[in-house]
C-alpha cells in the first residue's frame, strides 16, 4: 500500500539542471569569504584537537609520557581537546555550513560580511585566549565548560555577530515553503546561545554544589544531543536528496521527528549522574527522555533511508554522500548507544569510564564530524571555483576517518565496559595491597586503550591529509572547474555532486 | 587582471559560462514527499512512548528532593494492600510493620534487598530465617550490635553495622515487627519497650556479635504488661 | 498561523518546558540547602573550607584531577563504593553545598576521593596509609614507585629540588632508586602540593545526615562496609 502511496504522493524527481544557476552561483560568491573563512578556522582547530587527541591517547597508556610540564599535563590536555573539538572544529564547521545552507534555501545572499569576519577573528581570539586559560591552570572544571567565563562571554559576542546572519538569511528569505533542514539550522541557532548563556550565568552565580554538576551535566549532554546533532541533521536533510536528487522521503516523518527532537532532546543529560548525589527523579526523567527520543531517530533514520533507496551505489562514487551516509548511519548508533547506556543495570557499569567518552565521540566524531567533511566537499569547490585535485587524497582522507573514528568508538565503548564492570563488583581485598582490587579495572582497559591509541594515529593522518587537500583548494590550486565533479569512481550519469 | 579563459573570476562577471561548473550540475533543493506516517512506524512510537512512561511511573521516587535511589519508593509501597492509597494511609494510624516497611526500606534493603532474599556470600536472607522467626532478644541484639561472620553453616562476608546507635528504640521495633511479618515470615511483632529492655541488658557490649555468641540465647522478652 | 512564528514559538517553548521543568526544579530542590547544625555538640556539617584547603580545592581543579578522580559516593545498588571502603554512607546534595561543583569529576581511571582524609580515621581500615601525607607526597612525585602499574601521570612540577643547608626540611619526599636526588639534595613540595594534599586529608563525608541514615563514624568498634 504504501508503495501505491509513494507513487501518488511523490513528486517525480526532477532531472536536468535547475535554472536558478545565475542565482546560485551570486550566492555562493557573496558566501565565499565569510564561509571559507570559517571552514579555514574550523580546520585548523581541527588540526590541534587532533594534535591533542593523539598525545591524550599516548598519556593513558604511558603516563609519563610529557607528564613534567604544568601545561602538558593530562589534566589539561583532555578538557582542552574537548573544548577545542566542540567550540573550534564542530561549532565553526557547523556554522559554516548552516550558513551556507541557509543562503542558498532562503534564496538571499550573504550581506556584507564586515561584521562575519569580525565575529570569526573575535571567536579565534576567544579560543586562543581559553587555551591558554586552560593550559596555564585556570580551567574551571566543567565538562566542555572549562573555559572561564570571560572566554564564553567572548564567544557569545562573537557567535551574534556571526550567527544572527544566519537569522536574517531566514527573515529575508523568498516567499516559499520553509525546507526541512532550515528549521533544524534555525533551531540549533537559536539553541546555541540559549544553552551557552543559561549555562555559563548559572554556574558563575555562587549556586549549590550539586545544583552546578546538574546544569553542567545537561549542558555536556544538550551541547552534543541539540546543538551538534540539529546542525549534522540539518545538512543530512540537505545533502542526501540533494546528491542523489530525489525528494526526501517524506515531510511527515520530518515533521514528527523534527518536533519530538525538539521536544525530547532538551531533558536528557542527567543521567550523566546515574548513581551520584542527586535526586532520583531527575535522573528518571532523563533516561525517560532518552527513551522518547527513539521516536526521532526511527523518523530521522527513516526517511534518510527510504530517501536514499535505489540509490545506494552512489556512495561508492560521491564522497559527500559516502560521507555524509556514514554519518547519518553514526547518528542512529549514537543513538542506540546511548540509549542502553542509559538504563541504570548498563548504566551503573558504564558511567564515569570510557564508555561515557565513547558515546561522545559517536556524537561528535562519527556522526557530526563525518557529516560536517561530506559537506565541506560539496560546498568548498562552489566557493573556491575549482574541484578537489585528488581523488586519492579524498578515499585517503575517508578511510583513515571511517576507520579510525569507528575503531576508536569501539575501543572506547569496550575500554569503558570492561572498566566499569571490574569497577562494579569487588574481587579482591588483598590486606597486603589495598590498591590491588581498583587496579584490575586500569588493567581492562589497557588493550582497548592500545587499540584507541592506533585508531587516533589513523585519524590524525586522514586529518591531516584533508588539511592539505583543503590549502590547495584555498590557493585554487584543483582540478578546473567542469562539469564534473571529483568523484572515487567514475559514473556515467546521474551523479550531480 | 583580466580573467584568461581557465581563470574564473568569481565576483564580476554571472555569466553562465564562466559559472562554476558544480553550480550547472546540480540538482534542485531537497523537497519532500508526502507519504504519510505508515503504521509500524506509529506502533513503534507508541511503544516507546509506553516504555517512557512505564519507566518513569516506576522510578520516579515521587520527585522527593531526598529520595535519591529509584528503588527506595519500591520498597516501602511493599507493605501497602493496595496501591494508591498512599496519601490516604497517612490519615489512619499506622502499625508497628507498616512503619517498618518505611525504615526497612531506607536502610536494610540495600543489603539484605527488597525481597528479604539477601545477597548470596554476602548478606544473609531474612525470609524464612530461623533466627527471625525465633524468640525475639537474638535478632534485637543483632540489629543493635551488628553481626559478623557466616551463620547457619554459610560465609558472609558483609559486616552488620551496630543500628543502635543511628535508630531509636521506637524504629527498631517497627523494622523488626516488619520483617518477622513478611515474606512469609510469621511470628510475633516486637515492641518498643521490648527492644528498651534488651538494649539495656547488652548496654556493655561494643562489638558485633558473631554466631558463636548467639546460638544460646534462645530467650524470649516478654511483652510488658498492660497498663492498669 | 504563518510558519515562522510557529516555528520560533515551538522552539522556544520546548526548550522553555525543559528549562523549567528540570533546570529550575532543580534549584527549588537542591540549590538552596542549608547545613544540618547540632545545637547540642554545636557543630554543623558541612563547612566551608578555606585557607590552604581552599587553595588545595583550586590546585585540584586546575591541575585537572577531576578528569579521572570522582567524589560520588554511590550506594550499594548502584555501583561497589561501598564495599571499597570509599565512605561509609552514599553521598546526597547536602554534601556539596560549599564546594566547587567541578570536583564532582566525570571518569573513574582512578578511585573515589570523597573520603580521603576519613580514610585513617575506622580503626580496621584497609585504607590507613590514606591519613599519610607523605604517602601522598610520594604518590603525586613517582605513583608508579608506591601503586606499581598506575596509570596516573606524575606530577614532578609540584615539587622542587632543594640543596640541603643543615636538615632537610620536614616533609621532605624519601625516595629511593632513581627517583632520589643525587647527594646534599632533597625534594619539597611546592606550597601547591601542599595545599592540594592539605584538600585532600580534609576531605571526609561520612558525617550522618538526616536524608541519610548511615551509622554513626567512628562510634565503637564497628566496623562500617
Amino acid at each position: 500500500m504504501s508503495v501505491i502511496t509513494s507513487e501518488i504522493n511523490t513528486p517525480p524527481a526532477r532531472k536536468g539542471a535547475d535554472p536558478n544557476q545565475v542565482e546560485r552561483a551570486l550566492i555562493d560568491a557573496s558566501a565565499r569569504l565569510p564561509v571559507l573563512t570559517l571552514y579555514t578556522s574550523a580546520v585548523f582547530w581541527l588540526l590541534v584537537q587532533t594534535l591533542l587527541g593523539v598525545i591524550v591517547a599516548f598519556k593513558v597508556n604511558w603516563p609519563g609520557f610529557l607528564a613534567d610540564c604544568s601545561w602538558l599535563t593530562y589534566g589539561r590536555i583532555f578538557p582542552l581537546q574537548n573544548n577545542l573539538m566542540l567550540y573550534g572544529w564542530a561549532s565553526l564547521a557547523g556554522i559554516g555550513t548552516a550558513l551556507w545552507a541557509l543562503a542558498r534555501l532562503c534564496r538571499v545572499e550573504l550581506p556584507r560580511p564586515t561584521l562575519l569576519l569580525c565575529g570569526i577573528g573575535f571567536w579565534n581570539f576567544a579560543l586562543l585566549a581559553g587555551t591558554l586559560a586552560i593550559l596555564s591552570g585556570n580551567g574551571r572544571g566543567f565538562q566542555y565548560l572549562d573555559f572561564p567565563g570571560y572566554v564564553f562571554g567572548m564567544l557569545f559576542v562573537a557567535y551574534i555577530l556571526v550567527a544572527a546572519w544566519g537569522v536574517i538569511l531566514f527573515v529575508n528569505r523568498r516567499p516559499g515553503h520553509i525546507y526541512i533542514s532550515t528549521w533544524y539550522f534555525i533551531a540549533a541557532l537559536f539553541w546555541f546561545p540559549w544553552l551557552i548563556g543559561g549555562a555559563n550565568t548559572l554556574i558563575g552565580v555562587a549556586n549549590q554544589g550539586v545544583f552546578d554538576a546538574v546544569v553542567a551535566a545537561w549542558f555536556a549532554q544538550n551541547m552534543l544531543s541539540l546543538w551538534l546533532t540539529a546542525l549534522g541533521l540539518g545538512a543530512i536533510y540537505y545533502f542526501i536528496p540533494k546528491v542523489v536528487g530525489r525528494p526526501i522521503h517524506s515531510y511527515y516523518f520530518a515533521s514528527v521527528g523534527f518536533w519530538t527532537f525538539a521536544i525530547f532532546t532538551v531533558w536528557t543529560g542527567v543521567q550523566r549522574l546515574t548513581g551520584g548525589p542527586v535526586p532520583a527523579w531527575m535522573v528518571t526523567v532523563s533516561v525517560g527522555a532518552t527513551i522518547l527520543m527513539l521516536i526521532p531517530v526511527a523518523m530521522v533514520s527513516a526517511n534518510y533511508f527510504l530517501t536514499m533507496r535505489g540509490s545506494f551505489n552512489l556512495v561508492y562514487h560521491s564522497p559527500t554522500l559516502r560521507f555524509v551516509f556514514y554519518g547519518a548511519i553514526a547518528f542512529t548508533i549514537a543513538n542506540l548507544v546511548q540509549l542502553i547506556g542509559s538504563f541504570r543495570t548498563i548504566g551503573i557499569k558504564t558511567q564515569w569510564s570510557w564508555f561515557a567518552v565513547g558515546q561522545d565521540h559517536l556524537f561528535a566524531y562519527a556522526f557530526f564530524t563525518m557529516v560536517m567533511f561530506g559537506a565541506m566537499y560539496y560546498i568548498i569547490p562552489r566557493l573556491t571555483g575549482c574541484e578537489w585535485l585528488s581523488s586519492t587524497f579524498i578515499k585517503l582522507h575517508f578511510w583513515g576517518s571511517a576507520y579510525g573514528f569507528g575503531m576508536g568508538v569501539v575501543m572506547l565503548l569496550a575500554a569503558g565496559f570492561s572498566q566499569g564492570s571490574m569497577q562494579a563488583t569487588v574481587h579482591q581485598m588483598d590486606p597486603t595491597n589495598p590498591q590491588a582490587d581498583f587496579l584490575l579495572s586500569v588493567f581492562a582497559t589497557l588493550p582497548f586503550m592500545r587499540g584507541f591509541s592506533l585508531a587516533q594515529l589513523l585519524v590524525s593522518l586522514g586529518q591531516a591529509i584533508f588539511a592539505v587537500h583543503f590549502l590547495l583548494m584555498l590557493l585554487r590550486l584543483g582540478r578546473p572547474s567542469g562539469l564534473k565533479p571529483t568523484l572515487f569512481a567514475p559514473i556515467q550519469e546521474g551523479i550531480k555532486s | 587582471m583580466q580573467p584568461g579563459a581557465d581563470e574564473i573570476d568569481y565576483r564580476e562577471s554571472a555569466d553562465i559560462t564562466k559559472v562554476h561548473g558544480a553550480v550547472r550540475r546540480e540538482h534542485h533543493e531537497p523537497e519532500a514527499g508526502a507519504i504519510p506516517v505508515p503504521f509500524w512506524l506509529l506502533s513503534l512510537v507508541l511503544l516507546v512512548t509506553l516504555s517512557a512512561g512505564f519507566y518513569f511511573g516506576q522510578f520516579n521516587g515521587g520527585f522527593s528532593a531526598t529520595v535519591f535511589n529509584e528503588r527506595e519508593g519500591l520498597a516501602s509501597l511493599g507493605g501497602d494492600a493496595a496501591g494508591g492509597e498512599g496519601a490516604a494511609t497517612q490519615a489512619k494510624v499506622e502499625t508497628l510493620a507498616e512503619q517498618g516497611a518505611k525504615v526497612f526500606g531506607a536502610n536494610c534493603a540495600s543489603c539484605h534487598q527488597a525481597n528479604g532474599q539477601g545477597l548470596a556470600g554476602q548478606y544473609p536472607p531474612l525470609a524464612g530465617s530461623p533466627w527471625v522467626n525465633g524468640p525475639n532478644k537474638r535478632v534485637t541484639m543483632i540489629v543493635l550490635k551488628g553481626l559478623q561472620g557466616g551463620v547457619h553453616g554459610k560465609e558472609y562476608s558483609g559486616v552488620m553495622a551496630a543500628w543502635g546507635t543511628t535508630l531509636n528504640n521506637k524504629r527498631i521495633a517497627a523494622v523488626l515487627s516488619y520483617i518477622r511479618s513478611s515474606w512469609g515470615n510469621n511470628a510475633p511483632e516486637v515492641t518498643p519497650e521490648q527492644v528498651a529492655a534488651i538494649r539495656e541488658s547488652v548496654a556493655d557490649r561494643t562489638d558485633p556479635y558473631s554466631e558463636a555468641d548467639l546460638k544460646d540465647v534462645n530467650e524470649d522478652v516478654p511483652p510488658p504488661a498492660p497498663a492498669p | 498561523m504563518k510558519p515562522t512564528p510557529l516555528l520560533f514559538a515551538g522552539i522556544f517553548a520546548s526548550f522553555a518546558a525543559a528549562w523549567l521543568g528540570l533546570i529550575v526544579s532543580a534549584d527549588n530542590q537542591i540549590g538552596h540547602l542549608l547545613p544540618e547544625v547540632d545545637e547540642e555538640n554545636a557543630t554543623s556539617y558541612p563547612i566551608n573550607v578555606a585557607g590552604i584547603t581552599e587553595q588545595g580545592r583550586r590546585a585540584y581543579i586546575a591541575n585537572g584531577c577531576n578528569y579521572c578522580h570522582t567524589q560520588m559516593v554511590r550506594d550499594r545498588q548502584h555501583g561497589a563504593d561501598l564495599a571499597r571502603e570509599w565512605g561509609t554512607r552514599r553521598t546526597v546534595p547536602r554534601d556539596y553545598i560549599y564546594t566547587n561543583a567541578a570536583v564532582l569529576g566525570v571518569m573513574r581511571n582512578g578511585p573515589d576521593l570523597s573520603n580521603v582524609g576519613a580514610a585513617g580515621k575506622a580503626e580496621d581500615s584497609k585504607r590507613k596509609y590514606l591519613a599519610d601525607p607523605a604517602w601522598h607526597y610520594a604518590h603525586l612525585y613517582h605513583p608508579q614507585a608506591l601503586v606499581e602499574n598506575s596509570s596516573m601521570p606524575p606530577y614532578r612540577y609540584l615539587f622542587k629540588k632543594r640543596k640541603i643547608v643543615g636538615e632537610s626540611a620536614y616533609d621532605a619526599l624519601d625516595l629511593t632508586g632513581d627517583d632520589a636526588p643525587e647527594e646534599g639534595y632533597e625534594i619539597v613540595p611546592t606550597d601547591e602540593a601542599r595545599a592540594l594534599v592539605a584538600y585532600l586529608l580534609s576531605l571526609d563525608r561520612n558525617h550522618p545526615l538526616s536524608e541519610t541514615a548511615g551509622p554513626a563514624p567512628a562510634a565503637a568498634a564497628a566496623p562500617a562496609k
